[in-house]
């Protein structure tokens, strides 16, 4: 029996596995169809529906795309910006001393309480009153950095804390100081379970870096309505932004998922597209 | 958890200390001082020279210090301010600019630098600008309620507003837009003011506005014409006569109603009354616009971007 048990094995082995590719096969062809048919019908959509000229968006293109740079340079410096608050908000939220605790959490609900939109013109306006007269793109940088870095405090704080205590126990009966085991056990295990969340948020934030437009500061959105409504063609110069800001998106969650994977090594197996 | 409330206690330090970094990385691509280049170059005649006796406190003295002035201009209002392909400034007001500063220039005896800014409309109308800005050459009617925030110089132009609706209207005059009737206008325009019956300007000649008006403002004007572009349904669309009368030439499917304008209105440059004096600015300026009214400089720019002369104001 045991001379046979090996070759049936991997033969049944084989066929299991065959069986499972072939269905994952399957399925990645079929997702890709959903997402083809769908993509076909708002091309056909938009073809019908808008009056495209290829003329006007052929002159006017390189006009907009020089927000392209201001839109990846704002959100990319005020998601650094924000996840440095954060992780001080979060500790602050979490520290036992009244004071601290009690700042954080002012900035959480300060930030979080009021628009961003006001917070934009506000801080646009009241900085150089306290003798502060940094150039546009840095006062957005700050507004954006501030309102996100309150949300993600948030995350942060829920993120720590979803580590289980008996990691900090363990650490601690190891002979680890309070500081070693934060730095070495708990943050670690806490930054793979927020990386999704701050993904998230970095994805709404190249969104939202279309409100510093209104302080003068020349991004996407803003030079695709600056471009169109003189020629008014507003809805040709703001597909092209849509498009751009999808494209973007789609470029950031692809290197966002491969971080996931690269953090899971080890922890628990994940089927594609269940990130 | 002693240590962390320790570090966190650093916050507000590292704050500064990255705001700081931040404003030296920045490249500021956006605000590039590009002038439209297409300003008459007629000599300036005899400005008066006050290059001597500028307080270097004062805003005219803060611009010849920096060789730079800072103008506000909403590149959404063709053809009074646009920007072309290439990211240049252009139209009436843009050329206007260029000019002016050219014979400011000339007045101090030092080349200034022209730095556009485009901060939303609502924000250049409300004064208190905090020093972002030093000056708004954008078309601002003096109206009564900006000039209790912002400091005119003498007027450039005269602008009148108007009433368009829709091609495929049948109304003919303002008096059948009585009555509950929707309107689109630009936010934070003399239009909206005078839909709600806020407009208070010196100028006289105001016809009254239609009773019961149900307004819908939208950013700018532009979007209103292209509203009704895509078939949305407004009963009209109040605003400036000049911009109006371009986007029927641009084959929008609006049509102007005749008849004497809504109303008239001065339109010049304005300053913040919350910022540094700006007494000797002013001074300079209003010579600056008088000498370019009076040598033709302003007709020749209106005549270009217009198609007709706005200079002159109107019934004397």
């Amino acid at each position: 029996m045991t001379s046979l048990a090996g070759p049936v094995n991997q033969v049944l082995g084989e066929q299991i596995l065959a069986g499972e590719r072939s269905r994952s096969r399957r399925w990645r062809v079929q997702f890709m169809l959903a997402w083809l048919v769908i993509v076909a019908a708002l091309v056909a959509f938009v073809l019908i529906t808008i009056n495209l000229d290829t003329q006007f968006i052929a002159k006017w293109l390189p006009f907009i795309l020089t927000g392209v740079p201001v839109t990846i340079f704002v959100s990319f410096a005020s998601i650094t910006l924000a996840v440095i608050l954060a992780v001080l908000g979060a500790l602050g939220r979490l520290s036992v001393n009244p004071y601290v605790n009690g700042l954080a959490s002012f900035y959480v609900s300060f930030f979080r309480g009021t628009p961003l939109l006001l917070q934009i013109v506000f801080i646009y306006f009241a900085l150089p009153q306290m003798g502060l007269v940094l150039p546009e793109i840095p006062t957005g940088i700050i507004a954006l950095g501030f309102n996100y870095g309150a949300y993600m405090t948030e995350v942060f704080r829920s993120g720590i804390q979803a580590v289980p205590h008996g990691q900090t126990e363990a650490a601690l009966s190891l002979g680890m100081s309070g500081g070693t085991t934060f730095r070495r056990i708990i943050v670690p295990q806490a930054f793979r379970i927020v990386t999704p969340a701050i993904g998230n948020d970095f994805i709404a934030m190249l969104k939202d870096s279309s409100l510093v437009s209104v302080i003068s500061v020349h991004e996407l959105l803003y030079q695709a309505q600056v471009a169109g409504r003189p020629n008014h063609k507003s809805m040709q110069t703001l597909l092209i932004a849509a498009m751009v800001y999808w494209i973007l998106t789609i470029a950031f969650s692809f290197f966002q998922a491969r971080l996931e994977r690269r953090q899971a090594v080890g922890d628990r197996s994940r089927r594609p597209g269940s990130a | 958890m002693h240590r962390l409330a320790s570090r966190a206690a650093l916050l507000p330090a590292l704050v500064l200390v990255l705001a700081a970094c931040t404003g030296g990385a920045t490249p500021a691509p956006s605000v590039a001082a590009s002038a439209a280049a297409t300003a008459p170059s007629s000599a300036p005649s005899a400005a008066p020279s006050v290059a001597p006796s500028i307080d270097p406190n004062s805003l005219l003295g803060k611009i010849v210090a920096a060789g730079k002035i800072r103008i506000s201009t909403d590149p959404n209002y063709k053809p009074f301010s646009f920007q072309n392909p290439d990211g240049t400034y252009d139209g009436f007001d843009n050329a206007t600019a260029v000019e002016a500063v050219k014979r400011l220039g000339a007045a101090v005896g030092k080349p200034i630098q022209i730095e556009w800014m485009t901060p939303s409309w609502d924000l250049i109308t409300a004064g208190g600008w905090s020093g972002r800005w030093d000056i708004s050459i954008g078309s601002m009617s003096v109206t009564i309620g900006r000039a209790k925030v912002v400091d005119f110089v003498d007027p450039y132009y005269y602008d009148s507003g108007a009433v368009a609706v829709p091609k495929d209207s049948t109304v003919q005059s303002l008096s059948e837009l009585n009555g509950g009737k929707t309107f689109c206008v630009g936010a934070a325009t003399t239009y909206e003011q005078w839909l709600t019956g806020t407009l208070e300007i010196v100028d006289p000649d105001k016809l009254p506005a239609p009773t019961d008006p149900q307004v819908t403002s939208l950013p700018t004007d532009n979007e209103c014409v292209q509203a009704v572009q895509s078939g949305r349904k407004f009963d009209a669309i109040v605003a400036n006569a000049n911009g109006l009368a371009d986007q029927v030439k641009d084959g929008l499917p609006i049509r102007v109603l005749s008849g004497p304008p809504i109303f008239t209105v001065s339109v010049a440059f304005a300053l913040d009354k919350s910022g540094p004096d700006d007494k000797s600015l002013i001074e300079v300026l209003n010579g600056i616009v008088n000498d370019m009214h009076s040598d033709g400089t302003l007709t020749t720019l209106s005549n270009k971007y217009l198609q007709k002369d706005v200079t002159m104001k109107p019934g004397g």
